[in-house]
């Protein structure tokens, strides 16, 4: 399939401020991009256009009404290999604003009144070559270029940070003065925080404003709301480190990526980061355009755990389980239940979907949550009902999904299917019942009536299936409805053979037809208990 | 003579300018370290502390210096374990030694330490070609530069 792009097209994809309504600015980048793609490669309109539309985030004013090029609006001054300047590290690192391997800060200085850094001090701080070729010659700091771990170049092409890598040997001096000699200066990396916070640096400070407005492609492009948090957060010594290329757009919002994790705005839901495994998982599933949405908080700590919410869902990370989402209802319920700490733990996968497609359910460690779109909400079981769940298949077996959480009836557990029921107790463990011998049970006053819990399994004899209970049976012939028996007449209806004995299947719960007398009716008889007395009469028919 | 700042005293060859500031104080409570510029050229007032804004409007004959002084502690480390006031040779200078290397020019990075106190001299050639006679004249300056103890 061939992708057909516009003007417009490309600039929303490139443009930090895509989606924003025609603006003067937009207007020019939309006139000069259509200049721009009549006159060049596609591959180097796209280029163009996102310096263009760079180069209004950076400086719309100085773009629109000073001469010069785009280039130089998003590079800033001196940003040709022949202006003696050297490259930023972002531009050559693949993006990362950070020392590249071989290389260790060895000085810095600073810029004031930079609009990078919301009109304060940007600090630039040079990292140099290791003398690794050779371990002598030169003079106290700086080696002798044939020892240089990097060799002269220009920055790429394609982009207009051209500046000089791995050319000039000069060295700040207040990095890691404990190493005597470093090569050249390899490239540079930015902060809006002094370097000794996050570097092996002093603070004695050197100033040259004349490179204030210094930058790449490469490297965040203008003072968001996005890079305020990320310098609120310690910027490349905080939890996400250094940025990886700068801001972009995202449906409705911007993101910033960073080594160790990531940053979204939207105006609904603010400025929040994730990070580490969470921010990986995040960005698998597609991050901010995916089905989480955009996060609503920053990452809570719960012991070595983190976990993150988002609008639609959450992704929790712990470190014997990975880092697992959890969407939609049954995040809902999850957060309800009180989400990690709460009753049910950490996820322990990622979301699992049933059979048919459309049932969704997250074990957890301490239960399970199932969800279906014809049952109402998602539903919640604690871990014992959610081992005998899932002993019968869980979603994808005969019981169906959950229709109510968890309930109990003093010690013991139970909930409801839409084909069944589980019972648990420490005495019995998890029982199932199924469909009517579980309608029947219900009808008997389930766990508070007369049989007590279920125990065992389901049985199927000859003709039908019955379940035991503590106190009584719960039987149903093929093809008819279950029904309930218990004390001295389920006793005696054993002792007669039960369901294979002389009165058949019974047709008719217990009941009572008269005070202080209990019946049940079979195919073949009645079996009646008279409490007064103790007598039991079976009467054949 | 002249003094200068603290600790920092200089006579003035003829055609020299020389200006002094203190670098700010990063860290509140502490005074800034000495920075100290010195060349043939008008000094301009706004200028990078290793000479953005100078550099380029040296001649061919012109020499720009700095002194930069750190804090106290680096006087202890191994990049400042050179003592004594550099006397730099014409071979110590080179086209890439500059902070931003520019067509002709040379530069020449030294660190020192001097009582007590860490420095990096820095020095701008306007030509490498005549660096020979850059050397004798950088020479003659720094002759004229006495560093003691701050007060």
């Amino acid at each position: 399939m061939t992708l057909k792009l516009t003007t417009k097209d490309a600039l929303r994809a490139v443009t930090p401020r895509a989606g924003l309504p025609d603006t003067l600015s937009q207007r020019v980048v939309d006139a000069a991009t259509g200049w721009l793609s009549k006159r060049t490669s596609r591959r180097g309109f796209l280029i163009r256009a996102s310096v263009v539309a760079s180069a209004l985030a950076v400086d719309s004013i100085g773009f629109l009404v000073k001469p010069g090029t785009a280039y130089a609006a998003v590079c800033g001054p001196g940003s040709t290999c022949s202006s003696g300047w050297t490259v930023f590290c972002a531009t050559i690192n693949n993006g990362i604003n950070a020392c590249p391997p071989g290389s260790l800060a060895a000085g810095w200085w600073k810029a004031d009144g930079a609009s990078l850094c919301g009109g304060k001090s940007r600090y630039i701080i040079d990292c140099n070559a290791t003398c690794s070729r050779c371990d002598s010659g030169g003079r106290a700091g700086i080696c002798s270029p044939d020892c240089w771990s990097c060799r002269c170049t220009c920055g790429p092409a394609g982009q207009c940070d051209n500046r000089r890598v791995c050319c000039n040997g000069f060295r700040y001096g207040q990095c890691n003065q404990q190493v005597s000699q470093v090569g050249g200066v390899h490239c540079r990396i930015v902060s809006c925080l002094p370097p000794w916070t996050f570097e092996n640096c002093s603070t004695a400070t050197a100033t040259d404003n004349a490179t204030r407005d210094h930058n790449s492609p490469a490297l965040p492009s203008s003072w968001t709301n996005i890079t305020a948090r990320y310098v609120q957060l310690g910027e490349i010594a905080g939890p996400l480190g250094p940025t990886i290329h700068g801001q972009f757009s995202t449906p409705g919002g911007q993101a910033q990526r960073y080594v160790n994790g990531r940053m979204s705005w939207h105006p609904a839901t603010g400025v929040h980061y994730t990070a580490g495994a969470i921010a990986i998982r995040y960005t698998e599933l597609g991050a901010e355009a995916s089905v989480l949405g955009y996060p609503v908080g920053d990452p809570g700590s719960i012991n070595t755990s983190r976990a993150s919410r988002f609008q639609h869902g959450r992704i929790s990370y712990h470190p014997a389980h990975g880092a697992c989402e959890v969407l939609g209802a049954i995040a809902t319920r999850y957060m309800a239940a009180g989400s990690e700490p709460g009753a049910l733990g950490f996820p322990l996968s990622r979301p699992i979907v049933a059979a048919d497609g459309k049932g969704r359910a997250t074990p957890f460690q301490r239960g399970r949550i199932s969800w279906h779109p014809t049952v109402g909400g998602a539903k919640m079981l604690g871990v014992e009902l959610a081992r005998t769940y899932v002993s019968v298949k869980a979603e994808n077996g005969r019981l169906g999904y959950p229709t109510s959480d968890q309930g109990n009836s003093g010690a013991v557990l139970f909930a409801i299917f839409q084909h069944g029921r589980i019972v648990y107790s420490t005495a019995t463990g998890g029982v199932v019942l199924y469909t009517d011998l579980a309608l029947a049970y219900v009808r008997s006053g389930g766990e508070k009536g007369p049989l007590g819990l279920p125990t065992g399994a389901e049985m199927t004899v000859t003709g039908g299936r019955f379940h035991l209970t503590q106190r009584g049976r719960l039987s149903q012939a093929d093809g008819g409805a279950a029904f309930w028996l218990d004390g001295p007449i389920a006793a005696k209806f054993v002792e007669l053979g039960a369901e294979g004995g002389s009165l058949g299947w019974p047709v008719s719960d217990e009941l009572r037809p008269e005070p202080g007398v209990r019946r049940n009716t079979f195919q073949h008889g009645t079996i009646s208990y008279r409490e007064a007395t103790g007598e039991v009469t079976v009467t054949a028919s | 003579m002249t003094h200068l700042a603290s600790g920092f005293e200089v006579a003035l060859p003829v055609g020299w300018q020389v200006a002094v500031r203190r670098q700010p104080p990063s860290v509140p409570g502490r005074s800034g370290n000495l920075l100290v510029h010195a060349a043939t050229v008008r000094i301009p007032r706004e200028r990078g502390d290793f000479g953005s804004g100078i550099v380029s409007t040296l001649g061919s004959e012109d020499l720009f210096v700095t002194f930069f002084e750190y804090d106290y502690e680096a006087a202890q480390t191994p990049l400042f374990v050179a003592q004594g006031l550099p006397k730099p040779r014409p071979a110590d200078f080179s086209p890439s030694a500059m902070q931003r290397v520019l067509p002709g020019m040379s530069g020449g990075q030294w660190f020192f330490t001097t009582s007590g106190r860490a420095w990096c001299l820095q020095i701008v050639l306007g030509s490498h070609a005549r660096r020979t006679a850059g050397a004798v004249k950088v020479g003659a300056f720094l002759a004229g530069v006495r560093i003691g103890r701050a007060a």
